[in-house]
């Protein structure tokens, strides 16, 4: 637990205040950064540490960097995606209200990186409290020469704009979110064109999220080498894994990049609750592939995790015991991505529907034995033909849950009691 | 070639142009990829995902209609990947699907139906109930009326989302949206206002399901029983190309034919639903002829022969100068040429006009200078090159809808800039447009004072004359200096007692702008330009000349006659006043209504009652027919054969799409069975043999060159010697009249958006479109005479006064009132009158 | 009139602040919540007027957007996140619990109009489950004991 850097001052009282921010190193990455770097060599020594996009697909944050196209007269655009709702995620919330700085000082680094003037910090609409944090840091940061004009004197503009969102989770998917800002229904838009070429306002423009955009300033502090130092080849850095469900110990621990998911559940999860025995434990938030109790001595980084046919998406690890109905558990996946489907695209707009339906009915002792292979199939057409990833997000966890619980399936539809229940007590 | 991409569709090469989609090129191979989101003139949304292709290298399908070509693809649509994929994404939008085509008015020409048939699952794997959206509670009714004329049952739409985009892109309104989210998206216009923008009927027209069902065919007919026939809309200058469904005699719907260089397949409402007034049973079954003071049904023999025997001892003892002719700018160029045959050649005067809502008649010399702009115009498609389109004394939106869309288009597209200016703001002017409001008649003033700010001169005095700040103006003519710039003259200019001299002041400023402006002029009617050049007035002949000696002798040789009437002969002012004081023997009205538009109801009445034997010949009984003495039954539109001239300068034709109903007859057959009667001694058995002569004659004219026409239409190429346009030094500005203290208002009128005269209120549905005459007013003038919207009011001017309804509208200039003119029941030209030019009214609240 | 001269005079700023006015939206939209506790088309339209927008693109945002109750609700909205994790400790019978302890089914308001119960799809507090929103505010690691606390509170607050 030594190797924290994201939440190195998680203890500290005040650490969202400027002072005590500065007092513990804040702020001197914007310094060097802004003396030492040009924007270019910025860019290179991103892409030279290999961070890779926390928000969940993992892609590499410098080379995203590096496709902006070169001598426009079109502004960029960097947006901050703070719009965490996958359920299970809750690591942005904490960053956001416990270090706000850290956030703002990767934000402006970033901007002078990709030249950007103008940055959108994109809260979800129900974390208030996370907006008035922000808020809060922009105006210290102004009032010490960190945000508007002429920063530190080296000639580089910058304005960062709040923008809260409505309750929309559509509006993490990136060009969503851009239709959101626009001020229209945030329906997702095909790619390409991707955003670093026509974003915002057909301009350029850079979507980074919390997390990933929070280590830059330590990247800077200790260089590119430091940073690639920690973890595994490829997925690289320290990860924050959100530790939620039946474990006796839920919450945000940052560790390394491979962590053994074994490790996670049972030494800083503190193991199942009531002493039942694990059951299955989604690891990357509602989106990803199930594992079962058997798959768990895997390293939760992005390339193991998907070895083991699932994801390392944004590190939301779900955890249920053996008193878990696992049809249960998954009609409260499906319902919240038919709430969430945007509408635009058939297939994720009815089959989400459909999907739920078929669920609701399979719970409601009226599941037919052929059921089970039509939710699969049903899953399996949504599968790649939708406009932006929610679709597959939503197939994903059902084809899972039947490959690996099928016998559970089968045992609802053909007229048997459940194997468990998702009505906890509630003490 | 670095703009162009090869790539390979099902083992074809093809090659497009950068930018285009997959869905191009595999339409330029003739390969039909199934879509319902994608429309050629919408942005790619690529929602309904039926377009799915398989692209080697790409890990998932891609959507063909919004994905780029690139350079070595190589695109698969029948792989099985890409079949399974369609055939997924029809079973996700059948889900939910109503299985209600038995009675669903798209049945049979639905593309879920045939995309279904083509390409989808067999059978259905849903077990569960359809979802169902109910609008009313309490009837459980699946559908309900979104405005006056549309219709939407939420349940069966697939979320193409082209009726919002066609309401929002195109047609630029803010009418129609999509609300609330996911799986519980509905369509809804505003929840306090009807939808009911004018373009309203494209939205119906171009839903791939029945979700979308216009009023006038709910619940009428299978569309598999109409038949289709080709036709041009009437309804306006624009010239859209329109099908006519019908079955029998009986009219269903107009769809638009898809002319990609005029209407790019939209209609307004206007046109849609506004043509169905030719169905309609109030129409006139019988000829009329009065006999002991009431008009009594008779046959067409003896209506015949009672008008050419009351011709003929008219022309005895008046001589054929005291007959006159009045048309309409409706009539086919047929229409128009046989009318200006009988008139001077049979009946031998050259008293005839199409005009007859005008005040101010355009002289021989003004209508001459109009036709010479023809010399020079722009296609609506290659609006976008210009880089500003000024717009002057013109309700665009009014005149001319789809022209507007063109100008819309071209301001969207981010190429053009648009100046408007009128005595009102406008529908269009809402639009990212400039816009400028003179006095009503400022025009003059307005025009002069353009011209002096572009000259660098003094425009204080006539910038003050027009009622617009002279800063406005400065600003206007710094924008437009120097760059290529369309000029739009709106009937405004001309249909104004300045007329001549606001051409005269139109070409100097064009000449002052930037190189390649051009001045087009939007002529107000379906056939004005037909009008013009086949002899609708005194002063030019048929085939677009003067009418002067060496061009009557031309026209004599054709016509195999001696002389024709010497020059002179009166317009419709003209012909009126001469008639209110029983200077007139006889007066033929043929398709036109003095009494009911002419802008000044006491005259013209007066004129029909004074005159010793007139005749109508129109398809409704109107005002003025119900005083002739003789009501002739005239087949409107879909049951005539012709052409018309577009204000674009099209040659169209038309054909019948059945005969005329009742007893009524073609205008050209009864033009021509009552010139025999009056001794003219050819014989026509079609349109197409009087086109053949017309042509002759625009031969020997060289002012028309018609054989690059055909059916379908085409540019006329014309060719008319330059005027001489007056010096402009003397011109003064010349401050209008102010109201007075008994008075304080300034009237206007004009005809409403969906209105064409008091023809289309005869179409079912628009009477709930615009449901009837009021008074619009500025809030600002109403707060100050503590009106409210709604209350009844009294309107008098020193002729006469109205009583109706107000409404509140923010466009009218401050200090004026207007009132649409297409009511009969309004009468608003009983408060004008011919002599003074503006009419200053009162207002009083009941 | 609706808005109050305030919430009016914030939406005129906001009237340029972004690169396209459209994108002033969301931030007029969070400002009539603030003032309302709801949108209802009437202040949606007052509000698109104010911004310079059309009032249906205002109108067709507001819809799209699930944080914002579209009519009236109680005094306190209590959301409770019944999504997965949130479930996985309880979720559904702190629903029904706050049933009972209200004595209204979920969607409804309480008759004195002080409490309205929503479920809600994740808020990310999946950590501190079971959690509820109530109005601005979340209410984490909830027990029986602790939200007899806080409803005991709020409704002597009345």
């Amino acid at each position: 637990m030594t190797n924290k850097i994201l939440f190195k001052y998680i203890d500290h009282p005040d650490q969202d205040k400027i002072a005590t921010y500065i007092e513990n190193g804040g702020y001197l990455a914007l310094r060097k950064a802004l003396k030492e770097f040009k924007p270019e060599e910025l860019v290179e020594l991103i892409k030279k540490s290999g961070l890779r996009g926390r928000g969940g697909a993992g892609f590499p944050t410098g080379l995203k960097w590096s496709f902006l196209p070169k001598n426009m007269n079109k502004p960029i655009y960097l947006i901050i995606n703070a719009d965490e709702s996958e359920p299970g995620t809750f690591k942005d919330r904490q960053l956001m209200e416990y270090n706000p700085h850290q956030l703002l000082e990767g934000t402006i680094i970033a901007a002078y990186a990709i030249k950007c003037h103008l940055v959108f910090i994109y809260i979800r609409g129900e974390f208030a409290y996370c907006a008035q944090q922000i808020s809060r840091a922009i105006q210290e940061a102004s009032s010490h020469g960190f945000v508007g004009k002429n920063i530190l004197g080296s000639g580089f503009d910058l304005d960062i704009h709040i923008y809260r969102g409505g309750g929309a989770y559509i509006c993490g998917e990136e060009t969503s979110l851009m239709e959101s800002i626009e001020g229209r229904r945030a329906l997702s838009r095909q790619k390409p064109p991707f955003p670093a070429i026509e974003g915002l306002w057909a301009c350029p423009t850079i979507i980074n999220n919390v997390e990933t955009i929070s280590n830059i300033p330590h990247i800077i502090n200790n260089g590119a080498e430091w940073f690639a130092s920690i973890g595994m080849a490829k997925s690289v850095g320290t990860k924050i894994y959100c530790l939620s469900g039946h474990v006796k110990r839920p919450g945000n621990y940052e560790l390394p990049m491979g962590v053994s998911l074994r490790e996670l559940i049972y030494e800083y999860g503190g193991g199942i609750i009531d002493d039942y025995a694990l059951k299955a434990v989604i690891p990357g938030g509602s989106s990803v592939p199930i594992l079962r109790a058997d798959e768990i001595d895997v390293k939760m980084d992005f390339e193991s995790l998907a070895e083991k046919g699932s994801m390392l998406g944004s590190a939301g690890v779900i955890v249920m015991h053996d008193g878990t109905c696992m049809v249960a558990a998954l009609q409260k996946l499906v319902k919240f991505y038919e709430h969430e489907s945007c509408g635009k695209c058939s297939p994720c707009r009815e089959g989400t529907n459909w999907m739920n339906k078929i669920l609701k009915r399979m719970l409601a002792g009226e599941g037919r034995p052929e059921d089970v292979d039509l939710l699969y199939d049903v899953a399996s057409n949504i599968i790649g033909n939708t406009v932006c990833p929610l679709g597959d997000a939503a197939a994903m966890p059902v084809m899972s849950f039947i490959r690996k619980f099928r016998d559970e399936f089968d045992n609802i539809c053909g007229g048997g009691k459940p194997y468990g229940t998702i009505s906890f007590p509630f003490r | 070639m670095p703009d162009q991409v090869k790539l390979k569709i099902e083992d074809r090469d093809v090659t497009v142009d950068k930018g285009q989609t997959i869905l191009d090129a595999a339409l330029k191979l003739g390969i039909i990829v199934p879509t319902f989101c994608w429309d050629p003139r919408l942005k790619p949304i690529a929602a309904c995902r039926m377009c799915l292709v398989e692209v080697e290298k790409a890990p998932k399908l891609v959507p063909s209609c919004a994905v780029p070509a690139i350079e070595g693809m190589v695109v698969k649509v029948f792989s099985e990947k890409a079949i399974r994929g369609r055939k997924a994404v029809l079973e996700f939008i059948l889900s939910n699907h109503p299985l209600d085509c038995p009675t669903c008015d798209k049945g049979g020409e639905c593309i879920l139906q045939d995309h279904t048939f083509n390409h989808g699952p067999t059978g259905s794997r849903t077990i569960e109930p359809r979802n169902r959206t109910i609008f009313d509670e309490k009837y459980k009714f699946d559908d309900f009326p979104l405005g006056p004329v549309i219709w939407l049952n939420m349940n069966r739409c697939i979320f193409c989302f082209k009726c919002t985009r066609i309401i929002k892109e195109i047609a630029g309104d803010d009418d129609l949206g999509a609300f609330n989210r996911g799986y519980h998206t509905i369509l809804h216009g505003h929840k306090n206002r009807p939808f009911r923008s004018e373009f309203s009927g494209n939205t119906v027209e171009n839903c791939p399901v029945g979700a979308l069902v216009a009023n006038s065919f709910r619940y009428k007919v299978r569309s598999w029983l109409l038949k289709k026939t080709p036709s041009v809309c009437h309804l306006c200058g624009d010239g859209c190309n329109i099908t006519l469904w019908h079955q029998g005699q009986k009219l269903f719907r107009i769809y638009s034919r898809w002319n990609r260089n005029v209407d790019n397949g939209l209609l307004c409402d206007r046109g849609r639903f506004g043509g169905l007034y030719a169905d309609s049973d109030r129409r006139l079954r019988n000829p009329k002829i009065r006999r002991e003071g009431k008009l009594i049904d008779t046959t067409w023999e003896e209506a015949l022969d009672f008008v050419a025997g009351n011709l003929e001892s008219i022309r005895a003892k008046f001589t054929a100068a005291g007959i006159g002719v009045i048309g309409n700018e409706m009539l086919s160029n047929e229409e128009t040429y046989l009318l200006s045959r009988i008139a001077r050649r049979v009946i031998g005067t050259n008293n005839i006009d199409f005009r007859f809502e005008d005040k101010f008649t355009p002289s021989t010399d003004l209508n001459l200078k109009l036709l010479y702009f023809l010399v020079k115009r722009i296609p609506f498609s290659k609006f976008g090159e210009f880089r500003n389109h000024l717009i002057i004394g013109t309700d665009t939106e009014v005149t001319h809808p789809i022209m507007t869309l063109w100008l819309k288009r071209a301001i969207s597209s981010g190429r053009s800039k648009c100046y408007a200016a009128y005595h009102r703001k406008t529908d269009f002017t809402l639009h990212p447009v400039e816009s400028i409001e003179y006095f009503p008649q400022g025009e003059y003033n307005f025009l002069l004072a353009l011209y002096s700010a572009l000259k660098g001169k003094s425009i204080d005095e006539s910038a003050l004359a027009s009622g617009v700040a002279s800063t406005l103006i400065q600003r206007w003519a710094e924008l437009l200096k120097g760059s290529k710039t369309l000029l739009l003259a709106g009937e405004a200019l001309y249909n104004n007692p300045r007329g001549s001299e606001n051409i005269d002041l139109l070409k100097a400023i064009c000449d002052l702008l930037g190189e390649g402006s051009v001045i087009n002029i939007p002529y107000d009617g379906s056939n004005y330009l037909g009008n013009l050049l086949w002899g609708a007035t005194p002063g030019i002949l048929p085939g677009g000349s003067q009418n002067d000696e060496e061009n009557r002798s031309i026209i004599c040789k054709e016509w195999k006659c001696d002389n024709l009437p010497e020059a002179g002969g009166m317009d419709t002012s003209q012909m009126l006043t001469a008639a209110s004081e029983g200077k007139m023997g006889a007066l033929i009205f043929f398709g036109s209504d003095p009494v009911g538009f002419y802008p000044d109801r006491e005259i013209a009445t007066k004129a029909v009652q004074n005159a010793s034997f007139k005749v109508a010949c129109e398809t409704f009984l109107t005002e003025t027919g119900k005083l002739c003495d003789a009501v002739l039954p005239l087949a409107p539109f879909p049951e005539c054969s012709g052409s018309l001239i577009s204000s674009e300068g099209r040659l169209q034709f038309f054909e019948k799409a059945f005969d005329p109903a009742y007893s009524s007859a073609e205008g050209w057959r009864i033009i021509l069975r009552l010139a025999q009667r009056l001794g003219f001694e050819g014989d026509y058995s079609s349109p197409s043999e009087i086109w053949s002569e017309m042509a002759s004659i625009a031969d020997k004219c060289g002012k028309v060159d018609y054989k690059q026409s055909q059916y379908g239409g085409q540019f006329l190429k014309m060719d008319f010697a330059a005027r001489a346009f007056s010096n402009l030094d003397g011109f003064q500005s010349s401050p209008l009249p102010s109201p007075t203290a008994e008075f304080p208002m300034i009237l206007t009128y004009g005809a409403s958006v969906y209105q064409k005269r008091n023809l289309t209120a005869y179409a079912e549905s628009m009477d709930k479109i615009d449901p009837g005459p009021k008074l619009y007013i500025n809030p600002d003038n109403a707060a100050k005479m503590k009106l409210y919207e709604g209350d009844t009011v009294r309107v008098s001017s020193t002729k006469g006064s109205l009583t109706m309804k107000s409404a509140f509208d923010y466009r009218i200039r401050p200090g004026t009132v207007f009132i649409p003119t297409n009511f009969q029941e309004a009468e608003f030209n009983s408060l004008l009158s011919s002599k003074s030019d503006l009419t200053f009214v009162k207002i009083e609240r009941l | 009139m609706y808005l109050s001269e305030q919430t009016r005079q914030k939406i005129m700023e906001l009237r340029d602040r972004y690169p396209a006015r459209l994108a002033a939206v969301l931030p007029v939209l969070h400002l009539v919540y603030d003032e309302f506790g709801y949108l209802g088309t009437d202040q949606l339209d007052e509000a698109a007027d104010a911004l310079g927008i059309s009032r249906l693109d205002m109108n067709e945002t507001a819809s799209f957007y699930t944080l914002f109750p579209k009519h009236k609700v109680g005094k306190y909205l209590i959301q409770v996140c019944d999504n997965i994790s949130c479930a996985l400790r309880g979720a559904d019978n702190l629903v029904s619990y706050l049933e009972s302890k209200l004595g209204i089914k979920v969607g409804g308001t309480t008759p004195d109009g002080l409490f309205t119960l929503w479920t809600v799809e994740c808020l990310g507090s999946c950590g501190t489950a079971p959690m509820m929103q109530v109005n601005d505010k979340y209410y984490e690691r909830l027990t029986r004991e602790k939200v007899d606390k806080l409803l005991e509170a709020w409704r002597n607050s009345k």
